[in-house]
């Protein structure tokens, strides 16, 4: 018995230190930390392989979904090579010098020509490096319901419709069958999110990583047709949707809604809806040039602990432009995107869409959400206060010149925050030159 | 002898070691970091930078975040703990007959408070749905308005609270079991001296099984203090980063940390709202503790 437990252990030992003497294998290894999406997952399964033939690079798939558990691998020293940041947590791992600067892992590839101009610079950080790719883009547009439009006899919206016109058609498309004073169809829906979009339109004056909250006349009359929408029951209460946990496709099919603002291209939307529909650019505000909403804010990041950068670049230029789920990809110059997505869902032809995507490529106005109008320094503190005054402005308990009376107060928590960062020692001098000057200037105004 | 009890001693801690070593490295071990934690500066992926008691004095004297979470939390566990307290034990008044079939109600009654939080909360979001939620159709049904439940700012923390009042069956089992142990001599002697069923109840059965309920609160309370996962769940499904809404008015103390450690990655001050929230817990846990001796009976005399 004895015997056999110390000839069990040696085999283990022997086992151990072979596995520890054995040289390290020299093909390149890329962990992709992709979307914790069964479906995604296995379609990359299937075209690995291929990849992997013809790179000979071993690239392994690490799904997870989640900003802490992100965190919590980066504290260990096991990050993934590739990994997805907003722009929020982009510009901090950035500062802390965590992910490599694309323009150097790129040295000299022309595939960067193939990206249009404005994803590159929307992955440029305050110190000039290019620290993500990336990966999609969508613009946004109003869905109709025709059927409900033919019925009310409404004309279609077309590319140059304005709010007013907007307006027109949700007044009469708005029902209140039963009398009782609620409708039961509303003219149109457009979710709180969205209502940078409205701002954008209006020629608000938003600039990407502002210090700062402010929000100027033109923000504040998009805030005002907003709520206009509500006050005049043409567009039901977002908390009431919100609560009802319904999805887009059940909103507009239901018929609860005739018209509904939403991303464009929309992949449930396209696979769901059984409708007669269309969708149309969001409409214009009068005497304002068109803007149209175009996302930019997140993109695919290399870690700086990744030990063959040339290696996670090929990798990540795969995953861009090669794997065939994420074709066609909307951020690279060469491809037919509109085509692609026509080919993939036939419903699309004579939809719009074709004339919703180009205009939002002619008139790009870029990404005004929230997680980009603010800075990555300040975003934390400015949405925790910002968030709760937003609820109670879309909930009609405060008025718009109280929510404007309490912007002061959400500036003063972010110079707080400055003032922190500016001791955290991690941060590189480029960085922190950037948060040095937005605190002299936040004293300035405060003195002024 | 005495070789025998040191031999007793080492095989005692033999026998405890895989407790006490998992016990020193992910209890005792992250509470020490935790306590360090509290007097730094610290985003987790750079070293942390010591603060002395700062994060104290801003959580006190600069961040009405945290006075705001407190009050919810507060109010969360005034409210809920009686309430769940008082269904408990009338639940567990009306298990307690000898019925035939009762073995099974005891069985559906429990089985709530052992279902995945994280389940229950979907389901009752549901429940709560304005539109067509049973709730507000049992409302509609008796001519009573329908709340936006979560989504109001007035009515969430009641909606959390009514849904806490599912899962009183912990508490009743207790109950029922102290029940149980109440002499029944007790209540013939009373009824011999003309005691009513209430002045048995309040004479007898209180007192009786006061222990148990003193557990109950004190348990319930703990737990008050910590809720988490219902408001997490039910309050943050539309959009990340919204947890706590609307206007805050579900943000309790361990949502708070739980936003500041994992969305802000501010692990100092997340640390020293943990311990505040550990010190809250423990003065409130000695204060009943104090109390109870004015009116918890335990038959041996012992506190």
């Amino acid at each position: 018995m004895t015997r056999r437990c110390v000839g069990g252990v040696a085999m283990l030992m022997l086992v151990i230190v072979f596995q520890a003497c054995r040289r390290p294998s020299t093909t390149p290894e890329v962990v992709y930390n992709c979307a914790a999406n069964a479906a995604d997952i296995a379609a990359l399964e299937r075209e690995i392989p291929g990849f992997e033939a013809s790179t000979g690079i071993h690239l392994r798939l690490n799904p997870f979904t989640g900003q802490d558990k992100l965190y919590a691998m980066m504290a260990a020293g096991q990050a993934p090579d590739i990994f997805y940041t907003n722009t929020t947590m982009r510009d901090r791992l950035a500062a802390e010098g965590r992910i490599l600067d694309l323009h150097q892992v790129s040295a000299g590839d022309p595939f960067v020509d193939r990206l249009w101009p404005s994803v590159v610079a929307t992955g440029q950080s305050t110190d000039g490096g290019w620290y993500s790719v990336g990966n999609w883009s969508f613009t946004l547009g109003v869905y109709y319901n025709k059927e409900m439009f033919d019925a009310a006899g409404v004309p279609m919206p077309d590319t140059v419709w304005t709010w007013d016109d907007m307006l027109a058609a949700a007044r009469r498309l708005t029902r209140d069958a039963d009398g009782d004073g609620v409708p039961d169809t509303y003219g149109i829906f457009i979710g709180s999110h969205f209502v940078e979009a409205l701002e954008l339109m209006n020629g608000a004056d938003i600039r990407p990583r502002s210090m700062t909250a402010a929000f100027g006349p033109a923000s504040l009359d998009a805030f005002s047709r907003y709520l206009g929408l509500m006050q005049e029951q043409l567009m039901p209460d977002p908390r009431r949707i919100q609560a009802m946990g319904m999805q887009p496709s059940q909103l507009l099919e239901s018929g609860k809604v005739a018209m509904l603002v939403e991303a464009v291209p929309h992949q449930m939307l396209m696979e769901t809806l059984k409708i007669r529909w269309g969708v149309a650019p969001l409409p214009r505000m009068a005497g304002r040039p068109p803007r149209y909403f175009r996302s930019a804010s997140g993109g695919l990041s290399v870690s700086a602990t990744t030990r063959d950068p040339r290696a996670a670049w090929t990798a990540l230029r795969w995953i861009i432009a090669g794997a065939r789920l994420y074709q066609p990809n909307p951020v690279l110059r060469d491809v037919d995107f509109v085509g692609g997505w026509e080919e993939r869902y036939p419903r699309l032809v004579g939809s719009g869409f074709r004339d919703v995507w180009n205009l939002s490529l002619r008139y790009d106005g870029g990404d005004p959400r929230f997680f980009v109008r603010y800075s990555s320094w300040t975003s934390a503190s400015i949405l925790e206060q910002l968030q709760p005054l937003l609820d109670r402005l879309w909930a009609r308990q405060m008025t718009l010149a109280a929510f404007t009376a309490e912007i002061p107060s959400v500036n003063a928590h972010v110079v707080r925050d400055l003032q922190d960062l500016v001791h955290t020692d991690a941060i590189r001098p480029l960085f922190r030159e950037d948060i040095e000057r937005a605190l002299k200037e936040l004293n300035r105004v405060d003195h002024q | 002898m005495r070789w025998h009890k040191r031999g007793d001693t080492f095989a005692g801690y033999a026998f405890i070691a895989p407790w006490l070593a998992g016990f020193v490295v992910f209890t005792l071990g992250p509470m020490v970091v935790s306590f360090g934690a509290s007097f730094s500066s610290w985003t987790m992926l750079s070293p942390p930078t010591w603060v002395g008691a700062e994060n104290y004095q801003r959580m006190v004297s600069d961040d009405p975040l945290f006075t705001a979470s407190l009050l919810n939390t507060a109010y969360y566990a005034a409210v809920s703990v009686p309430l769940g307290t008082v269904l408990a034990l009338l639940l567990a008044l009306l298990l307690h007959r000898r019925l035939p079939g009762m073995g099974m109600f005891r069985t559906v009654f429990f089985l709530p408070s052992i279902t995945n939080l994280v389940a229950v909360s979907i389901l009752w979001i549901w429940i709560f749905n304005p539109e067509y939620g049973l709730l507000n159709g049992a409302l509609r049904l008796v001519g009573l308005g329908a709340p936006l439940w979560l989504q109001s700012e007035t009515w969430a923390k009641p909606a959390l609270i009514l849904m806490s009042l599912w899962s009183v069956g912990g508490s009743m089992v207790i109950f029922l079991a102290a029940l149980q142990g109440v002499p029944p001599e007790l209540y013939e002697a009373a009824a011999l001296d003309g005691a009513g069923p209430m002045h048995r109840f309040f004479a007898i059965t209180i007192p009786m099984i006061s222990p148990a309920i003193f557990f109950s609160v004190v348990v319930g309370l703990i737990g008050g203090f910590q809720v988490f996962t219902q408001a997490f769940v039910m309050t943050g499904t539309a959009q990340p980063g919204t947890e706590g809404g609307p206007n805050n008015a579900t943000l309790f103390v361990v949502l708070y940390l739980y936003k500041k450690a994992f969305q802000e990655f501010k692990i100092g001050y997340a640390s020293a709202l943990a311990w505040v929230v550990f010190f809250l817990i423990l003065v409130f846990t000695q204060l009943q503790r104090r109390f109870a001796r004015k009116w918890v009976y335990y038959e041996s005399g012992e506190q």
